[in-house]
């Protein structure tokens, strides 16, 4: 089951609010589960978005995040457990007076309506038709950057900007929570990373609730203030972005956060010694348990302090992944320039960043 | 290292190939491929050609000889009445047939229930039985003396409408069933969370997707009903008739071959102007539409009107057939065998052989009629499916299809007595032939494979065809190992169809079948047209053996009770 986050300071964790009563502002997910026959895709789930944030809810595919996704908008039945918005709780409150907004990965515009009509549908069942609705759907592209879009079909629109359209649709109603379901996830790489910076803008300057789920760690770093991290339809660890970062609770999370390798701290501690040297004791990872690293953590440095011998070298376009063999320790990756002369079988000198290097608790 | 032949082939892909022998050899390949589709299309044309449009055409010519005697025809206040009653009837069925079908199609395609594959079943039974069952089968409900009989209904409107409902409710549940089921949920999702209510979501995001399917489903049932042969002229009485039956009146019975004639043409006019509509229609359904489709829920408290509305459907479709086989069952004397032990027995003097004699007519018939068929449909059905690039490829294609489904809509009777005018002297002397009936059978049966085989073909993803060629498979090789495996059930299918369609076929058979051959359902319309209880009994329990036989055949060879049938494209009632 989720451990609570160690931090030092914030009490970060599992935003288990059973407790602390119904009165808690934001979207709160109470021990929600959501079974499919006998099947729990979501299990027991406790999860907190403050208002005006963005949580980006973390985890491979088929991981239930979609499915908790949908059960927050209503649109899954839950088994047991509740959900609260700003304390009232949304059981048996049908989906279209949630107030959710709901963004899907490929945008699913109504094909036979306009770009205005996509926009314009939430408004309309607001009352707001027709000319009143026309300055709110042209400021709508204007924030999402189509302006002069509005007499367009659906149909002419490219992938980005049938989503930016898509987004506009979703925040026209004024959506208490914005729900998104992998929205950048059917884009190329570059459109990708464009949009979720333009996805974080639009969400800070609306100032958006909003639940954003996704499986790409940079996608989330990019556009969520919070992160909840899921695995087999259980919450991980969830917390502040950095927090999470910083104190990842197991492999499986330090995976998700950029730090794809746990080797045993001992072995790793001894063979990489001298570099700790200039390391207040205070920031040394204790000795006994694993620790978790990222590929930075050794970069390959001619004149850094520590010997290893090079298995494999993975060129990429602007920095090579290293495999090296660091006694005592066994292969772990180290980062190395692009150009890089070191060659498979030979020697390696590295240098270690002691904050590539967390302490995961002990089990 | 040996380079083989697709490795060699130049692609697209890569334009810059040398010029030569690799370019030609893929030219006279396409080629080569062109004219083997060419000729696949060209031998069932052929047919066509000589036992469809030389047949109706020289009816056609023959009747409209001199164009002014023409025109008075289409003045008579008569034709008027009877094209807007043709008209008039299909609309109000092809309406009632959506009203009921639309609420069934959620309920046993979007709901998960306990005996859900009953009730599709139960509901597609009335489609593959001949009509003449299920006219006897009202009219059996509604006589005088029948179960509804208060109701005076006899020879009404109201019997042929409910008619045409029961027979083609099926197609509606189908094809909007099979639609719905696939359709996105998510667009409604959207709208769901955008504020609309369900009901809403229903008008405005679920029914304009659902349209094309409901525009198909309406437009072939307009079809079906505006050609309705044997409803109309058993259940309409002497009052109602449509183009179809009065063909049959003008021909038959008063023999002014110009007034059929013309009215052929209005009929063939109309057919083809709806099956343009259903043509671009289908266009519109048959691509694919699968991205994140619903799961089935569970009953709910607001399916409580579907569930109703079925509950009718069902006893519309089911409860006039089993008022049939109660009634074969009875005599004088409470329950009897009597009539079936009639069936063996020349039991009335309208009779010339005994139904046991006229169903061993009818099967040899059927037989003949699904394998001459299945060699006109299945290639048919092969060219019909290709996508190919080119603009004029494309509209040959088109115009194929139109070509292809031309009989399902050009009225049965004007077949059967174009085959008398057109095919009675050397080289085609077929009036005394036995192929007669189950030629007509087979043009009838013919667009009804195609049309249960083409979206099995189009269905199957080209890019299997394409890795199969990749690796190393010809053209015919790819058919063999990829199209014609997934075809093999939908083809039984299609062949056991086919078979209940020509053992049922009354409008083309009532005029070729010679009185001492008659067929079984010719000889159950006969025995219902003459007075007395014993010919209507053994009418009874004919069509009672042949309603259960083509039940049998379809539910032996498709597996129509296996709940996985109706789900995929092919089955029964898909077209």
């Amino acid at each position: 089951m989720a451990s609570d986050t160690s931090g030092p300071g914030t009490a970060t964790g599992p935003d288990r609010l059973r407790s602390t009563g119904s009165s808690v502002s934001g979207l709160v997910v109470d021990a929600v589960s959501v079974r499919f026959g006998d099947v729990a895709a979501v299990d027991g789930v406790d999860l907190h978005v403050p208002p005006g944030t963005v949580t980006a809810l973390l985890g491979p595919s088929g991981c239930g995040k979609s499915t908790l996704l949908r059960a927050v908008a209503g649109l899954e039945p839950l088994a047991s457990g509740s959900i609260r918005w700003n304390g009232q709780d949304l059981a048996g409150i049908p989906v279209h007076r949630r107030g959710t907004g709901l963004l899907f990965q490929d945008g699913v515009l109504f094909p036979h309506r306009t770009v205005a009509g996509n926009i314009g549908y939430g408004l309309a069942r607001q009352g707001v038709r027709g000319r009143a609705a026309a300055p709110r759907i042209a400021e709508l592209l204007d924030l999402v950057g189509l302006p002069g879009f509005a007499d367009r079909t659906v149909q002419t629109l490219s992938g980005g900007q049938a989503q930016r359209v898509a987004l506009a649709r979703a925040l026209a109603p004024r959506p208490a929570v914005l729900l998104l379901d992998e929205p950048l996830a059917a884009l190329d790489r570059e459109l990708r990373e464009r949009l979720a910076g333009d996805l974080r803008t639009v969400l800070a300057a609306t100032g958006t609730t909003a639940l954003f789920v996704t499986h790409d760690p940079h996608e989330a770093f990019t556009v969520a203030d919070r992160l909840a991290v899921m695995d087999a339809g259980r919450i991980r660890q969830s917390g502040e972005l950095q927090d999470v970062r910083r104190h990842p609770v197991d492999g499986f999370v330090a995976g998700f956060v950029g730090y794809p390798q746990v080797v045993d701290a001992d072995g790793f501690l001894t063979a990489t010694a001298p570099a700790w040297r200039s390391v207040p004791a205070a920031d040394r990872p204790a000795a006994g348990g694993r620790l978790a690293l990222q590929i930075g953590a050794l970069t390959e440095d001619p004149a850094g302090p520590l010997a290893a011998r090079c298995l494999a070298v993975r060129p990429g376009p602007d920095s090579t992944v290293l495999s090296v063999e660091l006694p005592g320790v066994g292969p772990v990756l180290a980062a190395a320039s692009a150009g890089t002369a070191v060659r498979p079988g030979g020697p390696v000198r590295l240098r270690l960043r002691p904050d590539g290097v967390v302490a995961l608790p002990r089990d | 290292m040996t380079l083989t032949r697709a490795q060699l082939r130049p692609s697209d892909a890569v334009p810059a190939a040398p010029a030569g022998p690799p370019v030609t050899r893929a030219r006279a390949g396409r080629a080569v491929r062109t004219g083997g589709l060419v000729l696949l299309a060209a031998v069932p044309l052929l047919v066509l050609a000589v036992l469809f449009f030389y047949p109706v055409g020289t009816m056609i010519g023959r009747g409209l000889g001199d164009a002014g005697a023409g025109l008075d025809i289409l003045a008579r206040p008569r034709f008027r009445r009877i094209a807007l009653f043709t008209v008039g009837q299909a609309a109000a069925s092809a309406a009632l047939c959506v009203l009921l079908g639309l609420p069934v199609a959620h309920l046993v395609y979007r709901c998960r229930f306990p005996g859900r594959a009953a009730v599709r079943a139960l509901l597609t039974v009335p489609f593959v039985l001949p009509t003449v069952v299920v006219a006897l089968a009202f009219r059996t409900l509604l006589a005088q003396d029948g179960l509804l009989g208060s109701w005076r209904l006899d020879g009404s409107v109201a019997a042929v409408l409910a008619a045409h409902v029961c027979l083609n409710t099926a197609v509606v549940v189908r094809t909007v069933g099979v639609s719905w089921a696939r359709l996105d949920r998510r667009p409604g999702d959207a709208a769901r969370s955008l504020g609309a209510s369900p009901s809403r979501v229903f008008l405005t995001v679920t029914l304009p997707a659902l349209a094309p399917a409901v525009a198909a489903a309406f437009t072939l049932v307009f079809l079906f009903c505006a050609t309705s042969f044997g409803i109309v002229l058993i259940l309409g009485g002497a009052r109602y008739g449509t183009l179809e039956t009065e063909i049959y009146r003008q021909t038959e019975d008063l023999l002014d071959l110009p007034a059929a004639a013309v009215l052929s043409v209005v009929q063939i006019l109309l057919v083809a102007a709806v099956l343009g509509v259903a043509a671009l229609l289908r266009r519109r359904t048959e691509r694919t539409l699968t991205a994140a489709p619903a799961r089935p829920t569970g009953l709910r408290g607001r399916d409580l009107p579907a569930v109703l509305v079925t509950l009718v459907a069902l006893a519309v479709t089911v409860g006039p057939l089993v008022v049939l086989a109660v009634r074969s069952l009875r005599g004088p004397g409470g329950w009897t065998l009597a009539n079936y032990r009639a069936l063996g027995t020349l039991g009335s003097d309208v009779q010339l052989v005994p139904v046991t004699t006229a169903l061993g007519y009818s099967l040899r018939a059927a037989v003949v009629a699904t394998a001459v068929a299945l060699l006109l449909g299945v290639p048919l059905a092969v060219v019909l499916a290709r996508r190919p690039r080119g603009r004029w490829a494309r509209r040959w294609i088109g115009l194929l299809d139109g070509v292809a489904m031309l009989p399902l809509g050009v009225s049965a009777v004007t077949v059967g007595f174009g085959f008398l005018v057109a095919l009675d002297r050397p080289p085609l002397d077929l009036r005394s032939s036995a192929l007669l009936v189950p030629l007509a059978q087979a043009l009838v049966a013919t667009p009804l494979v195609v049309r249960m085989l083409l979206p099995v073909l189009r269905a199957v993803d080209d890019r299997l065809r394409q890795a199969a060629g990749l690796l190393g498979a010809g053209p015919l090789a790819v058919w063999w190992g990829v199209d014609l495996p997934l075809l093999a059930r939908p083809l039984a299918g299609a062949a056991a169809f086919a078979f209940a369609v020509s053992l049922g076929e009354f409008g083309a058979t009532s005029f070729l079948a010679r009185p001492q051959t008659p067929t079984v359902p010719v000889l159950i319309a006969r025995l219902i047209s003459r007075p007395g209880a014993q010919n209507t009994a053994t009418a009874l329990a004919a069509a009672t053996v042949l309603g259960l036989l083509c039940l049998a055949v379809v539910a032996a060879v498709d597996g129509l009770l296996d709940a996985r049938s109706t789900d995929r494209p092919g089955a029964v009632g898909g077209f």
